[in-house]
């Protein structure tokens, strides 16, 4: 059983502009796969998709064996998706509050949670404003809360669009490190060519046409054809 | 709630535009005199008009839609949400072909005044008590009322043959229903901004109850013997009882459907003393809270 | 909350299609008429249409809008695809007194409905928004509220995103099964963070129209009075005339 697979998928936007095209992709479990593609290609659209979070308007999509349709909540618990911008993502009053909101949903007994969070809290950093409102955070620090939320529940296969997006140094460092030591299936969109050889093995390509237009290994990075003629670089 | 064209008489569709006009025209005023930017105002109109886009499921298998006009008054004061639900009508009228263009106003009056001046006077009532429940009521009765005067126009329009007997318990019932939906979202928009970011309600500012305020009253009041006007209507059944005559069926105090899954309510007369009861229960409802805030900031 | 986001993309789908179908129909005739007197000519029909409940004077009017429908190249099918629910729903609403009143109200009332939903259809599908706000210009409707209708069209569809990408990151934290009222509530929070955002946005849009001018001047297709014109007044009063005949 494959961790994501796309079958021949489109997704088309409300007012007709197409999300991506015709894309067949699967990644097993364990793989990690950086996505790579201009502005526009299709990279957060293909994460939405491939996360379960958009239906497909033509193909299919399947995650861990499941058809994506109406009952998703018992699958929901195994993916994690790191949106780009936290904003849309932090909403609960203070930073403890994100981090125990989805232990409390499935009602893991508080202890463990509790232990679980703090065990994050750490390695992330964010020991020192777990009773900060996410809003008040810095960009940094908004985006290692969101990946803590999403790790909370040790999700078998996590998906990351732009994490590297601005952000410090730092904190660049950071995700770069935790996306290397993940175990788990791993999908990230990212423009940030030089962290994807520490991160992933296999490479997809999104032409302008939002098409997948080569997948391979991080070799293709150094195919600086394909890279001008995608609008990579 | 949007009523098309072909419902409304010249009469009643020209009736509103007038009032419409008048409201919206100092609504307009009030905001230049305060320099509200226009700018917010089609911003949170275009917000509005996406959030009215979102389908909410309800029991039964359809869904709802959020209107929206008590947050708008929350959200920017009254005159400047009158404005912004008109913006939003109005787009919806000439982009989209919803709604009428010779019911457009007493659409806006519907949704872009009623709902807004109720949902706005009923939230700064009981906003000290909780805000989940302001916003709720805020909501709910600004709906709902919004739709009693629908009902008011439609059942008043001779080309609609139902009655106001029929139109008004109708529309009133159902959406005191369906607002049950849109009371729980102001509700939960306004309890989440005021613990996040409270000084984004222009509602909360210190408003002093003024001329406005007792000019609403007014036309409340004024509006009031109407409605006990229409209660009497519903024991004026001429045409039905020539049909009830005709089928045979006794005259009767309550007067069942004619067919089985459409009934005919409002015929009843308990029914439509019932509605009166209400729409005049909301009336003094929001006078009574109105006096009790007016006296609170003097 | 997955069905709030796909039931909403669905209708939104439809909506929007509404949204750019004016570039559909770049030629035909009712598109070079001005937007001025296509508007009063489109009113006139209209109030024409909605104060009789004679069929025959009802289908006059559906008849010339059909008409010019044809002429400006909107599709009949079309068309049908945007009027026949409100018009099969007016139907619905009625017919029960069709046993009071037999049919001819219930079949009047139809047409009037249908008739009406076509003539605003036939002038929304042929006059872009820029130009319905100058004609309202023109009449004297206050800068303010023409102003923010300008800005409430220009930014629904990215509003519409932005909604759509705070309700998808909040569905991606759902992990059980919600009761009604909780979709409500959770979907109420969402829609307030929303808000929170939009009243941002709007400040920031608020200042950069300040550098960028906010006085709103654009170059627009002149005002004219032409051929075009001329042969749509003809045919409106040749309607009104046929009207007010029958």
């Amino acid at each position: 059983m494959k961790a994501v697979e796309a079958v021949n998928v489109t997704y088309v936007y409300p007012d007709g502009t197409v999300g991506i095209r015709n894309v067949n992709l699967s990644v097993e479990n364990g793989e990690k796969v950086a996505i790579v593609g201009a502005n526009g290609s299709g990279k957060s659209t293909l994460i939405h998709v491939l996360s379960g979070l958009l239906k497909p308007t033509k193909g299919v999509v399947r995650i861990l064996g499941v058809e994506v349709d109406g009952n998703f909540e018992a699958i929901r618990k195994n993916i994690g998706v790191v949106f780009q911008n936290p904003d849309d993502f932090l909403f609960n009053p203070t930073v403890r509050d994100e981090l125990l909101y989805a232990p409390a949903q499935l009602e893991i007994p508080y202890e463990k949670a509790l232990k679980i969070m703090n065990d994050y809290a750490k390695i992330f950093e964010i020991d020192h404003i777990l009773d900060k409102p996410p809003f008040r955070l810095s960009g940094g620090e908004k985006k290692r809360v969101e990946i803590a939320c999403v790790m909370m529940l040790k999700p078998k296969i996590l998906f990351m669009d732009e994490p590297t997006a601005n952000v410090d140094g730092r904190t660049r460092r950071k995700i770069i490190k935790f996306a290397k030591d993940y175990e788990g299936t791993l999908i990230i969109a990212t423009h940030d060519l030089s962290m994807i050889p520490d991160v992933a093995e296999k490479v997809v390509v999104l032409n302008l046409n939002k098409e997948v237009e080569e997948i391979g290994g991080v070799e293709l990075l150094e195919d600086y054809d394909l890279l001008e003629r995608c609008g990579v670089i | 709630m949007h009523i098309p064209d072909g419902y409304l008489d010249m009469s009643i569709a020209g009736l509103f535009y007038l009032l419409t006009a008048i409201v919206l025209g100092y609504s307009i005023y009030k905001i230049r005199k305060e320099q509200v930017n226009w700018v917010l105002v089609g911003i949170t109109a275009s917000a509005i008009f996406a959030a009215q886009m979102l389908n909410w499921p309800i029991p039964g298998g359809t869904s709802a839609h959020f209107v929206g006009g008590a947050l708008a008054g929350i959200l920017l004061g009254p005159y400047a949400g009158c404005l912004a639900m008109a913006c939003v009508l109005i787009v919806q009228c000439l982009v989209f072909a919803d709604g009428g263009i010779t019911a457009l106003g007493a659409n806006i009056w519907n949704m872009g005044i009623v709902d807004v001046f109720v949902g706005y006077y009923i939230y700064k009532a009981l906003e000290n008590r909780n805000k989940f429940l302001a916003g709720f009521l805020a909501g709910w009765l600004g709906i709902t009322l919004a739709a009693i005067f629908a009902g008011i126009e439609i059942g008043l329009s001779s080309s609609f043959h139902y009655s106001i007997a029929v139109t008004v318990p109708v529309m009133g019932m159902w959406h005191a229903l369906l607002g049950i939906v849109e009371g729980v979202i102001t509700g939960s928009i306004i309890s989440y901004i005021t613990t996040t970011r409270p000084e984004i309600l222009k509602a909360t500012e210190e408003v002093k109850v003024g001329r406005a305020v007792w000019i609403a009253l007014a036309v409340m009041i004024a509006l009031s013997p109407v409605f006990a006007y229409l209660a009497e209507l519903v024991n004026y059944s001429e045409p039905l009882e020539n049909v009830a005559s005709a089928l045979g069926v006794s005259e009767h105090p309550i007067y069942e459907g004619i067919l089985p899954d459409y009934t005919v309510p409002g015929l009843d007369p308990y029914t439509g003393t019932l509605i009166s009861g209400i729409v005049g229960v909301a009336i003094v409802l929001a006078i009574g809270f109105i006096i009790q805030r007016a006296s609170g900031t003097r | 909350m997955m069905e709030v986001v796909d039931r909403s993309l669905k209708s939104a789908t439809e909506y929007f299609q509404n949204f750019f179908s004016f570039e559909y129909y770049k030629n035909g005739f009712l598109q070079n008429v001005d937007a001025r007197v296509k508007l009063l000519g489109i009113v006139v029909l209209l109030l024409a249409t909605v104060s009789t409940f004679k069929i025959s004077k009802i289908f006059a009017i559906l008849f010339s809008a059909v008409v010019l429908a044809k002429l400006s190249n909107v599709g009949l099918r079309k068309l049908i695809s945007r009027v026949w629910l409100f018009t099969l729903f007016s139907f619905l609403i009625v017919l029960p007194l069709t046993f009071v009143e037999g049919w001819g109200y219930v079949l009047a009332f139809t047409l009037r409905v249908l008739t009406a939903i076509t003539l605003i259809q036939i002038l929304v599908l042929t006059t872009p928004f820029n130009e319905v706000l100058q004609t309202l210009r023109f009449f004297k409707i206050p800068e303010t509220l023409v102003f923010a209708l300008g800005i409430t069209y220009r930014y629904i569809y990215m509003m519409f995103t932005e909604l759509l990408r705070i309700l998808i990151a909040r569905e991606s934290r759902r992990l059980k099964r919600l009761s009604f009222r909780e979709i409500w509530e959770n979907g109420g929070k969402a829609l307030g963070a929303y808000f929170v955002r939009v009243f941002e946005k709007g400040e920031r849009i608020q200042m950069a129209m300040k550098v960028r001018g906010d006085k709103i001047r654009y170059y627009h297709r002149p005002f004219k009075i032409g051929t075009s014109e001329a042969l749509f007044i003809i045919f409106t009063t040749f309607v009104l005339t046929w009207w007010l005949m029958l």
